[in-house]
């Protein structure tokens, strides 16, 4: 017993000696590290969008941007309801012995289709469906071939053959099938192309030659419902009608979307009043009202301009080769009141506009035309130099962040994010950021207590050098973790320019060195 | 008999106490078998304490005040080793090979793991402080080396005795073949580190290499290289009953398998921020671009191929005087061990005969890893042929944990058949 012991003893000695765990998960301490993450050059490009900046021939910037106000509907011009059309085919007396394979009907006609106001000659489709349904009095199955010569698809007619089913005596046979008629092109001037919104059919209905014989009266008849539904044109020509619409709405003004607070004095803004013509018809417009809306401060302005309330006339697009027709006016300082209305800052622009089209009635003899997606819309073309004062401009962009994969952020104690920036604008700034939930809601913010400074400037108030400011983002805990969870962040930036209420002129050369420098206290746990 | 167990029971104790267990020497015995179990730990340094280790291996927060008090024995250049081995063997004696007497053969399997270290002040406070504290400041993190193999052992030797009247001679030779379990190495010849005061930017002007064994293997008995190495043994006592032993401990290498890392650096990097073209599209894609992967990519010329270790190989020297025979004999003696950070060590033991079974070392050593150390240690016959050992060779780092840098323990038992 003792010689087990003896034995025993050692060899758990042994095992705990070479098999003794180390615990590497557990061992951690902290350290305070001090690195740069990242750097960025921002010039004006990077501020806003390449395709709203021009450069001028002094590397002075203009801000250029358009918007589109009032779009043309299309249905106002072409209304293509869902139709159904009836056809009966019998024979008008007697009886036939049909023996199999007898062909009952021939025919060949045409269908009107109706077009409302529209005298149309062509007409192409974009999407919709052609539903058949075929009821058969006949007591033997029959074959039915169905066409439309005048509809073809690269080329080839429409035409469907189907099999009826008989009657039983009491109750029809029934066929019913839809077919996708997307891309299809009618021809609306019947079989002799001398009239308009109609389309030739071909119908041919036989004895199914594997039938019995039957005897065929004026009872047996034939029935087919052809229905027109969810009809979309691309393109239509004939003679629309003389038409009037009035549109009175609303629409987004995007341009001044992050301002949400503040003043700002523009220079020189010249905004052109444009009106596109893309349909194959006379047209006359009366803007009876532009008003620029900001909804934030709940201000308005209204355009005061000779074109207020007067007739615009746009002539007509011409089809081969396609071009389409526009209206300009040019508004400025000098007659209109445009730079207030850019001034209030607005976020929607409401409207009230009439539109007559062929007014002159059928000039084109029959040759109006539409592109669905070339109609008329008018725009505002706004050409800004980037030459302005701002005071306590509010700027606030909400920006995705995606930073949940680095999960070594829950080593970080404690510590600060340093934003060096050498600003190249004659710009002051502060920024605050705010973190969003993924409903959007803030949920805690960053403090930046500091100013990014503005650059210093000449007496012509361009930037003679950089100025250097440092902001501090003290964070804690509790704050990494909630950074790094979350999806937004809202960054709310106060613009104010030197020199007010002098304009200050934004050149291409103008840049702001950005660089952040993180200082944590990080708890290491090597694994 | 008994008496000639005992003074192999001594004979071991200098080799325990030396760090080195050996299996040599069984020809001391007049039994005709003997079989053994062995295990060992020690870890020592000349910079980091016990309460260092202890967290650092068993898990714990290392504290500023763990950290300064490292940091009070921090030097220019800094070490610490590691051991582990624990093992079994067998050895019987053979009565004539060739006509000749006084062989025996041993075989014995052993389990090491061996770490060795060299690490810079500067390195270790940028470590365990951060670069923040250092801003402005060259740091010199250069110097470095660091090897961790791990491998199991499978040996095969033999010993002669020569005998005469008053004296004898005894020397052997032992064989191996290693099976490379893991192993990691790397040597940073210079590392100029410096943080911008307010961070702006880093730089860093390295040269180093690592090599590291197939990341597939490492599993305990996995084969990640295989290799060979020999010992030597020689013992003589003196007809005043002096010995002298002189021996060498693993000689050989280790050849790792074609699968393994390596990476050559020679660059001088400065970092002052990614590069960002979007600022408002910080994601994880932006930031893992200064992933480990992408950097080691950018700086390092990397790719797999076998390498060979050399192991650390261990010299040991000394000498015994009887002072009262049977009762106080005196052993001083010298360990070097090359292809490592260890210093040559000098050592003194003095073994006391309580009785004709028990014996107790107590031992002071300056050099190695650490610096100066004191150990104790026991050897008892627990009869039917069982022969116990065990002991520290640095007590002190179970007594004052944060005021010493080594701690270690043995053991052996030994049966006689």
């Amino acid at each position: 017993m003792k010689i087990k012991r003896s034995v025993v003893l050692p060899l758990l000695l042994g095992f705990v000696f070479t098999s003794c765990k180390k615990n590497l998960d557990e061992t951690n301490w902290d350290i305070d590290a001090l690195t740069p993450v990242f750097k960025t050059t921002l010039n004006i490009n990077n501020l806003l969008a390449d395709s709203l900046i021009q450069e001028n021939a002094d590397n002075s910037l203009k801000l250029v941007y358009s918007n589109r106000f009032y779009n043309f509907n299309v249905d106002s011009l072409l209304d293509v309801p869902d139709t159904t059309v009836r056809s009966s085919f019998k024979i008008p007396f007697g009886s036939i012995n049909a023996t199999p394979g007898f062909q009952l009907f021939n025919s060949t006609s045409d269908t009107k289709y109706a077009a409302k106001g529209a005298a149309l000659n062509k007409l192409s489709i974009k999407s919709g469906t052609l539903t058949f349904l075929i009821k058969s009095k006949v007591e033997e199955k029959t074959d039915f071939t169905y066409s439309i010569p005048s509809a073809s698809k690269d080329g080839i007619a429409f035409t469907f053959s189907t099999n009826v089913p008989a009657s039983d005596g009491a109750n029809d046979g029934v066929y019913k099938g839809s077919f996708d008629i997307s891309g299809y092109d009618f021809d609306l001037t019947g079989q002799y192309h001398n009239t308009v919104n109609a389309f030739t059919t071909s119908v041919q209905v036989g004895i199914n030659p594997n039938g019995n014989t039957v005897i065929i009266t004026p009872a047996d008849s034939i029935e087919v419902f052809l229905t027109f539904s969810a009809i979309v044109p691309s393109y239509a020509k004939g003679y629309f009608g003389t038409q009037n619409s009035s549109v009175a709405s609303t629409s987004n003004f995007d341009l001044f979307n992050r301002i949400k607070a503040g003043v700002i004095g523009l220079e020189n803004t010249t905004v052109t009043l444009k009106l596109t013509n893309g349909i194959g018809v006379d047209a006359t417009a009366y803007i009876n009202s532009l008003t620029s809306f900001n909804s934030r401060t709940n201000t308005s302005v209204s355009l005061v301009n000779n074109i207020i309330g007067a007739p615009i006339n746009v002539n007509r697009a011409l089809e081969s080769p396609y071009t389409p027709s526009f209206y300009y006016n040019v508004m400025n300082s000098n007659n209109s009141n445009i730079k207030a209305l850019l001034e209030n800052l607005p976020d929607k622009m409401s409207y009230n506009i009439d539109v007559s089209i062929n007014p002159n009635g059928n000039i084109s003899n029959g040759n109006d035309f539409v592109f669905t997606d070339k109609l008329i819309d008018a725009s505002l073309e706004v050409e800004m130099p980037l030459s302005f004062f701002a005071t306590k401009l509010r700027l606030i962009d909400t920006v995705e962040v995606s930073l949940t994969e680095q999960t070594e952020h829950n080593c970080i104690n404690s510590g600060s994010l340093t934003l060096k920036v050498d600003n190249g604008f004659p710009l002051e700034a502060s920024i605050q950021l705010y973190l969003l939930n993924d409903k959007g809601s803030i949920y805690d913010s960053l403090l930046i207590s500091s100013l990014i400074e503005a650059a210093p400037v000449d007496d012509n108030l361009i930037v003679t050098a950089k100025k250097s400011s440092k902001l501090v983002i003290p964070l804690n805990k509790v704050k990494v973790d909630k950074l790094f969870v979350t999806k937004k962040i809202c960054i709310k930036t106060i613009f104010n320019t030197v020199s007010n209420p002098r304009y200050v002129k934004i050149y291409s050369d103008y840049s702001m060195d950005l660089k952040l420098i993180a200082n944590f206290n990080y708890n290491i746990q090597p694994k | 008999m008994k008496k000639i167990t005992l003074l192999f029971v001594l004979f071991l104790s200098n080799c325990v106490v030396a760090q080195e267990i050996s299996i040599f020497h069984s020809a001391l015995d007049s039994s005709r078998f003997s079989a053994t179990f062995f295990s060992n730990y020690a870890v020592n340094s000349n910079a980091l304490n016990n309460s260092f280790y202890k967290k650092v291996y068993l898990g714990g927060f290392i504290s500023n005040e763990d950290k300064a008090l490292v940091g009070k024995k921090l030097k220019n250049i800094n070490r610490v080793g590691f051991d582990v081995n624990a093992g079994v063997s067998f050895s019987q004696k053979i009565d004539t090979v060739f006509n000749q007497t006084g062989y025996a053969y041993f075989v014995s399997l052993n389990n090491c793991k061996h770490l060795d270290m060299r690490f810079s002040k500067d390195l270790f406070n940028v470590l365990v402080y951060g670069n923040e504290p250092y801003g402005g400041k060259s740091l010199s993190l250069g110097g470095f080396s660091a090897s961790y193999v791990a491998y199991q052992q499978v040996q095969f030797g033999f010993t002669k005795t020569v005998k005469n009247d008053s004296a004898f001679t005894e020397y052997g030779l032992g064989l191996s073949y290693l099976n490379g379990q893991k192993n990691f190495t790397t040597i940073i010849s210079k590392a100029n580190f410096f943080t911008e005061q307010n961070g702006d930017y880093i730089t860093l002007d390295f040269a180093g290499q690592l090599a590291q064994s197939d990341t597939g293997k490492g599993e305990f008995g996995s084969r990640s290289g295989s290799g060979f190495c020999t010992d030597f043994f020689f013992h003589s006592v003196f007809e005043n009953k002096s010995e002298l032993s002189v021996s060498i401990q693993n000689l050989g290498f280790i050849s790792f398998n074609e699968k393994s890392p390596i990476y050559l650096i020679d660059s001088n990097f400065t970092f002052d921020g990614l590069e960002v073209d979007k600022l408002l599209t910080i994601k994880d894609s932006v930031l893992s671009a200064i992933s480990k992967d992408s950097i080691v990519d950018n700086v390092a010329i990397h790719g797999n191929k076998g390498y060979s270790y050399t192991l650390p190989t261990t010299f040991t020297f000394n000498y015994t005087y009887i002072i009262q025979e049977n009762k106080l004999q005196l052993t001083a003696g010298l360990i070097t061990r090359i292809q490592a950070n260890f210093k040559p060590m000098v050592y003194l033991t003095a073994k006391y005969f309580v009785s004709n079974k028990f014996v107790i070392i107590p031992l002071c050593s300056y050099g190695g890893y650490g610096n100066l150390s004191s150990g104790l240690a026991f050897q008892t016959d627990m009869g039917k042929g069982f022969i116990l050992a065990a002991g520290s060779r640095n007590i002190e780092g179970y007594i004052v944990p944060k005021k010493t840098t080594g701690q270690g323990l043995y053991f052996s038992l030994k049966k006689y058949f």
